[in-house]
């Protein structure tokens, strides 16, 4: 299998991690970067990426910048910015974010609500040339009295 | 002027060993010191008291991990720098700042640079750097695990278990977070950094491709078994323990490239060697 970001050793010293056969309870929060590929039951809230690992069980609710899911997610996920959900990974609550991409083999059950971000695009000017139809000569109106 | 705590017991009588050369070292680089030996390493405090004089500089704990450890506990409501002369079999803190043996020791001393160090405590114990613990007690399945000539004389290599022991073990984080897991090695990292956790616990699991870090202000440890709680190799206390980061700092005079090394990789790098 193509190695992802959700691989261990592609995610770059994240600072926190927990590893496989570990069962943790509770809430998490934290300003770095969390990996998990055990078990993790409670809330986790970080202001960087989340990693849920290709065996990772997560029964948690999740607030980070990113998330990227292999494993197994049994709650909801607030992303900042964007939430990937990728070909292992089963996301089974609703999610948040300003983008949102699921892998071929990637399962959402929930609803996905898009952070409202329209309103801060700046309006662009279209880059074709609008030709404008020919004005047609109104047809004259018969104003003499029959 | 620094005060020289040394313990003449320290790696074998090592210390009696190169005594005198180490004077020699420490005079012909013009550095001043007062030398106190202590035969018994309980009145350490004691003694760094009665000897203390407004013009001492640094007190330098001379010998392995017990006369380290023994020193940091005497220095930690002080306000003194320490520093460091390897002479015992052991001394994890020197290796840990980048101190090369005695001779390099004494060349620090010359010119030092100073760094702040974190202090933990565990019980009544106060301990800088890190603390491990082992969940292995078969010692005789350890050194099965090395070439040696107990191997050799034993000739079978069935007997070692090729993964290492694993001990059920509950750890409570901060009363946040509750971890659970079958360990085969823990050890509790002190974060230098101000501002953030105090603590970094890594655990090893099963190898080192499959660590596990958290990050806590108080720790607490429960296992299965009881297990060892290292200073270096010096045995300082059982599961189940309580671990704390302090707000205090403690100031070493190590060598002048020193740097601080990474936490996160040095447990790996054990695991990667054997």
């Amino acid at each position: 299998m193509a190695k992802t970001r959700a691989d261990f050793a592609d995610f770059n010293n994240p600072d926190t991690i927990i590893g496989r056969g570990v069962k943790v309870e509770g809430t998490l929060q934290t300003a770095g970067d969390i990996q998990i590929n055990g078990e993790f039951k409670g809330k986790l809230i970080t202001e960087k990426d989340v990693v849920v690992g290709e065996h990772a069980v997560v029964d948690a609710d999740i607030n980070a910048q990113n998330a990227y899911v292999s494993g197994e997610v049994k709650g909801d996920i607030n992303a900042f910015e964007k939430i990937e959900i990728l070909e292992t990974g089963k996301v089974d609550g609703n999610v948040t974010a300003s983008a949102l991409s699921i892998e071929s083999g990637g399962i959402l059950k929930g609803t996905s609500t898009m952070h409202e971000v329209e309103a801060e695009r700046p309006e662009t000017e279209p880059t074709y040339e609008v030709q404008e139809a020919p004005a047609e000569e109104a047809p004259e109106q018969d104003t003499s009295a029959g | 002027m620094y005060l020289l705590l040394a313990n003449p017991e320290a790696g074998g009588r090592r210390f009696q060993k190169v005594k005198n050369q180490l004077l020699k070292t420490l005079e012909r680089l013009k550095v001043k010191f007062e030398l106190v030996e202590l035969p018994n390493l309980i009145d350490a405090q004691e003694m760094m008291k009665k000897h203390i004089k407004t013009d001492t500089t640094g007190i330098v704990a001379v010998g392995g991990n017990a006369t380290v450890n023994t020193v940091i506990n005497a220095l930690a409501d002080e306000s003194i720098p320490m520093g460091i002369i390897p002479v015992g079999k052991t001394n994890y803190l020197a290796h840990s700042l980048g101190i090369k043996g005695w001779r390099a020791a004494c060349g620090i001393l010359a010119a030092p640079a100073r760094r702040e160090q974190r202090l933990g405590k565990i019980g009544k114990h106060y301990f800088v750097d890190r603390l491990e613990i082992l969940c292995s007690q078969n010692l005789l399945a350890k050194y099965l695990r090395r070439e040696g000539p107990l191997k050799r004389f034993l000739g079978s290599t069935k007997v070692a278990p090729r993964q290492l022991p694993c001990v059920h073990t509950e750890i409570k984080l901060d009363d946040d977070l509750k971890v659970e897991s079958s360990l085969q090695k823990l050890a509790v990292v002190l974060n230098n950094e101000k501002g953030g956790k105090k603590l970094c616990l890594e655990l090893v699991t099963d190898g080192p491709k499959n660590p596990t870090r958290l990050w806590a202000d108080e720790i607490a440890i429960e296992g299965d078994k009881k297990m060892p709680v290292l200073m270096g190799n010096e045995e300082v206390a059982h599961t189940p323990v309580e671990i704390k980061g302090m707000t205090k700092y403690i100031e070493l005079l190590v060598p002048q490239t020193s740097k601080p090394r990474r936490p996160e990789r040095r447990l790996l790098k054990k695991f990667k060697k054997r």
